[in-house]
C-alpha cells in the first residue's frame, strides 16, 4: 500500500506540471495568406484574457480582410496556447517561431510567459509585441520585442505618487499576486512609496490561481490599521479580495493596477469593489482616433464592452498590419518599422517605441455606481 | 488575531473537507484516486449557476439539480472512462480519471467560456461574533452541511443494504460478485453518489466565494486528496478532520509563518503524517494481498 502511495504522488506532482498543456500550431502553407500569430493563453486560469486579446486581434485583422486584405493577400490569425504557464511558453514560441510564414507574434499575456519565451522569438528574429509589464523584458537583450503597455516600474511609480500626492496616503499595505508581474509591481511601488516619505506597513502575498481565500492576509493586513491597500494582481482575485476584506469590516481605499482594469471586475467584485481605484490605459471615455468606432465594433460584434487588453492587442494587430501594408511580407522589415514608427494612431493613445518600450501615460479609473469611469483627478 | 485566524482555518477546512467527502468514499470504495472529482465539482458548481441565472430557478433547486447532473456526468464518466479498463492494472484508471479531468476543464471551458462567472448573491450573508470567533452565514452552512453529510454517508455505509454491499465490494470484488452483489450497480451508485458530493461542495464553494470558473476544481481537487490522505483515505470521518487540520494550519503558518508559503505548509503536515502513520489519521491499515 506505502509503496503504491508513492507512486501516485510523484505522478501528481508530475502531472501538476503538467496538466492542461496542449497547443495549437497548425500552419497554413498557403502562399496567397499573411499569417500572424497570437501567443496567449486560451485555456487554463488566465484564459479569459488570451480569448479578449484574440477577439481584439480578430477584429482587426477582419477590418483589414473585408477591404480585400493587403496587396490581395488575405490575412490569417493563427492561434497559439500558452496556458499562462510559463513551462509551456517555450514550446508555443519554438513552433510559432519556426513557422516560416508566420511574420510576427502578438504575445504573450503573463510576464512570467513573456519572459520565458522571447528568448527564442529572438534568435528566430521573429517581431513580437508584449503587453506584459515586467521591466525585464526590454532590458535590451531581447531587441526584437516590444511592448505596447507601460513598464511595471513606469507604473508603480505613478501608482505611488499618485497614492502619496492626490491622495494623500501615508500608512500603505500590499497583497500582491506572486509572479513576476506582481513582484515587480510591488517591488517598485515600495521603493517609490518609501522613498516620498510614505510608510509600507505589511506585505503580503498569495499564488495566482492556487488559493481563492485570502482571509489569514486580511487579517494580518487589518491589524496593522493602513490607510491604502495596494492591489497588484488580476481582477478574479482582486474582486475576491475586496469582498473578504468587506466581509470582515476591512475598511480601506483599495488602489489596483492595469491587471484590473475590466468590466469583469464589477461583475465579479459587485458593490465591494465600489470606489476601489486603478491604473488604466484605455477607457472608451479618454477618445482617440478611432477608439469610438473600435468600442462600437467590438461591442457590436462581440457583445462584451472591450477593456485594456483588448484595446492593446486591437493596437497592435493594426500596427502589425501597417507594417506589413508598408514595408511588405518580411520579418526584417517588420521590426525595423516597429523601431522608427512615430505616433501611431492607436485607441489607447498614439504608440511610438523608445529602446522597444512604449511611450503613454497612465489613466486613473474608479468604479462608480457600477461602472468604470475615469476619477476627476488624474495622475500627473 | 489568533482567534480571528483560527476561524478562518475552520471556514478553510470546512470546504476542504467537503470536497474530500465525495472523493474519499469513491476511493474507500472502489479504491480509486478519482482525479476528475475537482472537476466534477467544477460541474456542479456551474450546473447550479446554470439553474439559478438560466433558468430561474429556486436556490434549493438548482442546487439539486447540480447535484443530479453531476451524478449524470459520475455515472457517465464510469461508464465511458473507467468500467472499460477496470480490470486493468489500477495505474491505467488513473490516468484514465486524469485524462477525464483534463477533457471537463475543456469541455467547460467550450460550453460555459473561460472567465470567472459571478455567483449571483443569494444568500443574506452575515457575519456572526462569538468568544472572538468570527463567522458568516455561509461558513456556518458549509460547515453545518459537511457535519451532515459525514452523519448520513457514515450512516449509510455502515448501516443499510446498499453500504453494506459497498463495503463487500471494496473488500473484494469477485468475492462480493460470487456472493450475488450487482457490483456494477454498486460502482456505479458510488459514483453517482460521490459525485453529487463533490457537485455540492462545488456550488457552496462558488456561492461562497461568489466565483465560478473551469478550472477551479484543480486545487481543490489536489487538497481534496490531501485532506483524504491526512485523514486516512477511505475513511468518511477522516476526511472532515484531514479538511480541517489543512484549512486550519494553513491560515495558521500564513498568519504566523508566512503568505507565501502557506500551500508548503499543507504539504509539510502531509508528509510529516504519512510518516509518522502511514494509514493517515483515522485510516485502517489494511495489508496488502499478495
Amino acid at each position: 500500500m506505502k509503496k503504491k502511495y508513492l507512486v501516485y504522488f510523484l505522478l501528481i506532482s508530475m502531472l501538476t506540471t503538467l496538466m492542461g498543456c496542449s497547443s495549437t500550431a497548425v500552419s497554413g502553407k498557403n502562399a496567397s495568406e499573411i499569417v500572424i500569430a497570437s501567443a496567449n493563453p486560451m485555456t487554463g486560469d488566465s484564459a479569459q484574457f488570451g480569448d479578449i486579446k484574440v477577439k481584439a486581434m480578430q477584429l482587426a485583422i477582419d477590418e483589414v480582410n473585408e477591404k480585400g486584405g493587403i496587396n490581395g493577400k488575405l490575412i490569417k490569425l493563427q492561434v497559439g496556447d500558452d496556458t499562462g504557464n510559463p513551462k509551456e511558453a517555450p514550446n508555443v514560441a519554438q513552433k510559432l517561431a519556426a513557422d516560416k510564414n508566420i511574420l510576427a507574434i502578438i504575445g504573450h499575456w503573463n510576464s512570467s510567459c513573456t519572459l520565458a519565451a522571447r528568448g527564442i522569438y529572438d534568435s528566430a528574429g521573429i517581431p513580437v509585441i508584449t503587453d506584459s509589464v515586467n521591466k525585464a523584458i526590454t532590458d535590451g537583450t531581447t531587441p526584437h520585442v516590444f511592448r505596447i503597455s507601460l513598464t511595471d516600474t513606469a507604473q508603480a511609480h505613478y501608482l505611488a505618487k499618485y497614492a502619496y500626492g492626490q491622495m494623500g496616503k501615508r500608512k500603505a499595505a500590499i497583497l500582491y499576486t506572486g509572479n513576476d508581474f506582481g513582484t515587480g509591481l510591488k517591488n517598485d511601488f515600495n521603493a517609490k512609496f518609501t522613498e516620498l516619505g510614505g510608510q509600507v506597513v505589511a506585505v503580503e502575498t498569495f499564488f495566482e490561481g492556487q488559493s481563492k481565500d485570502f482571509s489569514p492576509q486580511l487579517t494580518k493586513i487589518k491589524a496593522q490599521n493602513p490607510d491604502l491597500l495596494f492591489i497588484p494582481a488580476y481582477y478574479v482575485e482582486t474582486a475576491l479580495i475586496a469582498q473578504q476584506a468587506k466581509a470582515m469590516g476591512l475598511e480601506v481605499q483599495m488602489l489596483g493596477t492595469d491587471g484590473i482594469s475590466s468590466e469583469e471586475l464589477i461583475k465579479l467584485g459587485g458593490q465591494a469593489v465600489e470606489g476601489i481605484r486603478f491604473a488604466g490605459f484605455f477607457h472608451p471615455d479618454i477618445e482617440f482616433l478611432g477608439t469610438k468606432e473600435f468600442v462600437e465594433a467590438f461591442k457590436t460584434k462581440y457583445n462584451k464592452e472591450p477593456d485594456t487588453y483588448a484595446a492593446l492587442a486591437y493596437d497592435s494587430a493594426r500596427l502589425l498590419l501597417k507594417a506589413i501594408a508598408e514595408k511588405g511580407t518580411d520579418r526584417k522589415q517588420i521590426k525595423k518599422y516597429l523601431e522608427t514608427v512615430k505616433d501611431f494612431p492607436g485607441v489607447a493613445g498614439p504608440v511610438s517605441f523608445k529602446n522597444n518600450d512604449v511611450e503613454r501615460g497612465i489613466i486613473i479609473l474608479t468604479v462608480k455606481g457600477g461602472k468604470i469611469v475615469p476619477v476627476d483627478i488624474q495622475a500627473e | 488575531m489568533f482567534m480571528e485566524q483560527l476561524s478562518n482555518g475552520i471556514a478553510l477546512g470546512s470546504i476542504y473537507a467537503l470536497t474530500a467527502i465525495g472523493f474519499t468514499m469513491v476511493y474507500g470504495i472502489i479504491r480509486l484516486i478519482n482525479f476528475a472529482h475537482g472537476d466534477i465539482y467544477m460541474i456542479g458548481a456551474f450546473l447550479t449557476l446554470t439553474g439559478i441565472t438560466l433558468l430561474n430557478m429556486h436556490l434549493v433547486m438548482a442546487f439539486l439539480f447540480g447535484m443530479a447532473g453531476a451524478a449524470l456526468f459520475g455515472i457517465l464518466i464510469a461508464k465511458l472512462a473507467y468500467s472499460p479498463i477496470f480490470k486493468a492494472p489500477r495505474i491505467n484508471i488513473f490516468l484514465s480519471a486524469i485524462g477525464t479531468a483534463i477533457f471537463l476543464e475543456n469541455f467547460a471551458m467550450l460550453i460555459w467560456g473561460p472567465e470567472t462567472q459571478a455567483f449571483p448573491d443569494v444568500i443574506q450573508n452575515n457575519v456572526y461574533t462569538f468568544l472572538g470567533f468570527r463567522a458568516s452565514t455561509l461558513q456556518l452552512v458549509i460547515l453545518g452541511t459537511t457535519i451532515l453529510l459525514v452523519t448520513v454517508l457514515t450512516y449509510v455505509v455502515q448501516y443499510t443494504k446498499i453500504g453494506r454491499a459497498m463495503r463487500c465490494t471494496s473488500q473484494d470484488m469477485d468475492a462480493a460478485r460470487l456472493m450475488g452483489i450487482n457490483t456494477n450497480r454498486v460502482v456505479y451508485i458510488t459514483f453517482a453518489l460521490g459525485s453529487s458530493l463533490g457537485a455540492a461542495a462545488g456550488a457552496l464553494v462558488g456561492m461562497y466565494y461568489k466565483a465560478v470558473f473551469p478550472m477551479m476544481g484543480f486545487v481543490p481537487g489536489l487538497k481534496a486528496f490531501i485532506a483524504a490522505v491526512i485523514g486516512g483515505i477511505g475513511s468518511i470521518p477522516g476526511a472532515m478532520l484531514g479538511g480541517i487540520i489543512m484549512g486550519v494550519s494553513e491560515s495558521l503558518g500564513a498568519a504566523y509563518i508566512s503568505s507565501g508559503y502557506r500551500d508548503a505548509i499543507a504539504f509539510i503536515i502531509l508528509i510529516a503524517i504519512i510518516l509518522i502513520k502511514p494509514s493517515g489519521l483515522l485510516g485502517k491499515a489494511v495489508k496488502e494481498k499478495v
